[in-house]
């Protein structure tokens, strides 16, 4: 019979639990195709080093993205349970044992999650699947270990969102287990929080606004406390962030609401909302702000370091090129590529070692990147230097950058050259054209090597830089791309939830407002109005963060603000998209039985 | 001379329930007219259909079938800005259980109606202040809902629901969860307002003595209009009397 009921309910709602069905959908989708990168213990092992770095990369964002996961589901359970707490309540007045009630109660919850995580993961599949074609692009090699639907990170998937939903569960049950029936029903008859001392909010705005500013001053200065600079930033910035969201709203509201402007329509109204509301909503609002910060700041990271990708690569080596032993078919290959300055050097191979022969490099020095003393930003203040014979003999090591990793080098004076027992072959180093024109023709040399499976082929210089550079910073940038959209979405719902769940509450009030002759045009107005400051605050001040932030990042990345537009427009966009859903699921809720 | 009506009530039906379905007539035909300036109570039970009656008249909600005609309005086929527009000038409204603000003041709660209108605020802080001194509650204007008593909170609900001066006023069980002392203020002060500014008063009670303030209550039963008395130049007991013994004579 409660079953009976219980199903019954979900029908009715069954447009709110699509929203929140949506939410854990997409969350668990991305974890799962995390997952599969992160935990393909095969692919880690046996594919090369560029692989193994991406998955662990790809384990740190499994990690945030199970934090935020946590936070998220605890929130969408928080509105579950606003949602059908009348519910609850009737079925405790209808004689229900408490008990029972609460097995309904967890019983609902791990359905949701159960199903919920199940689809994640079959579309988290379908996603992986299109991944991996993106990602053989991105990185140019096969990832041949990778299986998009692979269980130990299904099961991984369907274990952890289980446990959080399990935990979740319980803190449902145990709270509305010890809410006397009465409460339940009579929900949203609470009386708001005291007001506060009108000049408290004045001197939160102020202290936050100097702690932001102490933290914004922190990034354009990041050497002040080393390491640890990240940190406390982060830590700062949050401190200053809850006072500015918590004094500001109610300061300005406390300004606002003795003009006249507020004396018309529902205005007043609106403000007499924020005011009391935004004390309940601090704390989200303040990890919004930080988490859109972060969000996007990884993405615009994520796509700065790929507009540096010359950069990057013009400062690992000043030879556009370098060839060891090339064949037919790659000679032929290599006159095609615009170049400066050949030079040629014999070598022999014994094993993993490299033998040199010092007195060529008296002939034609060896180039070598120095960069300049004290340069804040690596990628741009260098210079190049020419060491002689003497002086490979002494940085013998440079020439290790252009064979396998495994490999040593060993400069040795003519005559020890000779002793060497083994055949003489041929190496070129070769200054090109900058890499970005000549990145395709050397490519063509590469297509050409006997052993297209060593790494870039074998061929060394810019253009491993470049390579390198590329799929390593593609990976990133496409991780950061799907960390910071997996969290924009969880943070956006988050704050809808929370939203949402004072709705509720809301419903009388706006009924109230159409009996004594509010137009229906007016409550939809007014409804966009407050849920655009409690969307818009934390998103102003995220944002606000980046822009300061980024400062920091100077000393990675040539010019991380160039690379700032197009993530901050898809956040945007996404963002927005959000606030028009909230709105209009508030509407839906609130503007339902109002007769006009 | 005849006296104006304020209020034509015609042939009024209200039926709940989807064709096909199990349906309830909650109304079946009630006809009645309010004068300007009477002070009437509708009496019945509870499922007699009075609640449902108040809410045509206050177009909460639409009738099955019949007009329902307030200050030369046929409210029952207002909609949209200009149903809003109607609510917001003509009809004053006072709910059983105040439907105050809360995050607003008392002064920003009563002015509601004249922001909505429209009205600039140069004109409405005197309005506000003229409304309160009459409903004795001038002191509390900067107070907030949350220290007031129910008494006091009664009578900022009725400040804003004459602040902006309507044709008439409908009460939906006024002193309902009030208790005797607060009730009698209240049935005082709608009295006073009835009186001094010829204020058309319409409120639905179940409660004998709060009708026995009214010139002339109109009885419902299942649906349908029963008895109409008056009170004439009698005292209010004696009036009370009359309206037990109609009460008693309903079984």
């Amino acid at each position: 019979m409660l079953a009976k009921l219980a199903v019954a309910g979900l029908r009715t709602r069954i447009k709110d639990y699509m929203v929140l069905f949506s939410g854990l959908v997409i969350s668990s989708a991305i974890f799962y195709m995390f997952a599969t990168l992160a935990v393909n213990k095969e692919m880690i092992h046996k594919s090369n080093d560029l692989i193994s770095f991406s998955a662990i990369l790809f384990n740190i964002g499994i990690i945030l993205l199970a934090m935020i996961t946590f936070v998220y589901i605890l929130y969408a359970n928080n509105f579950l349970l606003g949602m059908r707490q009348k519910d609850y309540g009737l079925f405790m007045m209808l004689g229900a044992k408490k008990q029972r009630v609460g097995f309904l109660i967890a019983c609902e919850t791990m359905l949701i999650g159960l199903l919920s995580t199940v689809l994640g993961i079959l579309f988290g599949g379908v996603l992986s699947i299109s991944v991996r074609h993106i990602l053989e692009k991105m990185m140019g090699m096969e990832l041949t270990y990778y299986r998009p639907f692979y269980l130990r990170a299904m099961v991984i998937t369907l274990v952890i969102y289980l446990a959080v939903f399990g935990f979740a569960a319980l803190i449902n049950t145990a709270v509305m287990v010890r809410k006397p029936a009465l409460d339940l029903l009579r929900r949203g008859v609470k009386p708001h929080k005291s007001i506060r001392q009108p000049w408290l909010p004045m001197v939160e705005v102020i202290l936050g606004i100097g702690i932001l500013g102490y933290a914004y001053y922190l990034m354009r200065h990041p050497v002040l406390f080393g390491q640890w600079t990240l940190l406390w930033c982060f830590v700062i910035t949050a401190v200053g962030s809850y006072f500015v969201i918590n004094g500001t709203v109610v300061a300005v509201v406390n300004l606002v609401r003795k003009t006249s402007w507020a004396q018309k329509q529902l205005n007043t109204f609106t403000l007499g909302q924020l005011q009391f509301r935004i004390q309940d909503y601090t704390a989200i609002l303040t990890m919004v702000s930080l988490m859109f910060g972060l969000a996007l700041g990884a993405l615009t990271m994520g796509v700065a370091f790929k507009n540096q990708t010359e950069q990057t690569a013009e400062v690992s080596s000043a030879y556009g090129m370098v060839v060891y032993n090339p064949n037919i078919r790659q000679k032929a290959a290599m006159k095609k590529v615009t170049t400066k300055k050949q030079q040629r050097y014999t070598y022999k191979q014994v094993g993993t070692k490299y033998y040199y022969d010092s007195s060529e490099f008296d002939r034609q020095p060896y180039v070598a990147i120095q960069p300049l003393a004290g340069s804040e930003n690596m990628t741009t203040n260098y210079k190049y230097i020419k060491y002689d014979g003497k002086k490979m003999q002494e940085h013998s090591y440079e020439l290790t950058f252009y064979t396998e990793m495994t490999s040593s080098a060993f400069v040795v004076s003519h005559k020890q050259f000779q002793q060497v027992q083994a055949p003489a072959k041929m190496t070129y180093f070769i200054q090109t054209a900058p890499i970005g024109k000549t990145y395709s023709q050397i490519k063509q040399v590469a297509d050409a090597s006997s052993d297209p499976h060593q790494v870039t082929a074998g061929i060394g210089g810019q253009y491993r830089g470049y390579v390198t550079a590329q799929s390593l910073y593609s990976v990133m940038e496409f991780m950061g791309g799907f960390l910071a959209i997996a969290f924009l979405a969880m943070l956006a719902s988050c704050l809808m939830f929370k939203i949402l769940s004072g709705s509720y509450d809301d419903t009388r009030r706006y009924q109230m407002l159409a009996k004594i002759g509010t137009p229906r045009e007016l409550l939809k107005r007014t409804i966009a109005k407050e849920v655009a400051v409690l969307f818009f605050l934390p998103a102003v001040l995220g944002t606000l963060d980046v822009l300061f932030g980024l400062q920091m990042f100077k000393l990675l990345v040539v010019a991380p603000y160039q690379s700032f537009g197009m993530p901050f427009v898809i956040f945007m966009v996404l963002y927005l998209g959000y606030y028009a859903l909230a709105v209009w699921m508030y509407r839906r809720i609130v503007l339902r039985d109002i007769i006009q | 001379m005849k006296k104006e009506q304020i209020v034509t009530v015609s042939q009024l039906r209200k039926v709940y329930g989807k064709k096909g379905g199990r349906q309830y007539e909650a109304l079946k035909d009630v006809s009645f007219n309010v004068i300007k300036g009477e002070f009437v109570a509708i009496m019945g039970s509870s499922g007699a259909g009075k609640t449902t009656l108040l809410n045509m008249l206050a177009t909460f909600d639409k009738p099955t079938s019949g007009h329902v005609t307030i200050a030369g309005h046929d409210v029952t086929s207002l909609k949209g800005k200009h149903l809003a527009n109607f609510r917001g000038q003509e009809i004053g409204f006072i709910f059983q259980d105040f439907n105050l603000l809360e995050s607003l003041t008392v002064a920003e709660n009563i002015r509601l109606p004249l922001s909505l209108q429209g009205v600039k605020a140069s004109q409405i802080t005197p309005a506000v202040e003229k409304i309160a001194e009459t409903l004795e509650i001038a002191p509390l204007l900067a107070k907030y809902p949350a220290e007031l008593s129910g008494g006091q909170k009664q009578r900022v609900a009725v400040a804003r629901s004459l602040v902006h001066q309507p044709s008439i006023l409908l009460g939906d069980e006024p002193t309902g969860v009030l208790d005797s002392k607060t009730s009698r203020e209240m049935l005082n002060l709608l009295e006073k307002i009835n009186r001094e500014q010829a204020m058309s008063i319409l409120m639905v009670t179940h409660d004998p003595f709060s009708a026995s303030y009214c010139q002339r209550i109109i009885f419902i039963k299942d649906g349908q209009v029963g008895q109409e008395i008056y009170r004439g130049d009698r005292s209010r007991q004696e009036f009370y009397q009359e309206i037990l013994d109609v009460l008693g004579t309903f079984e």
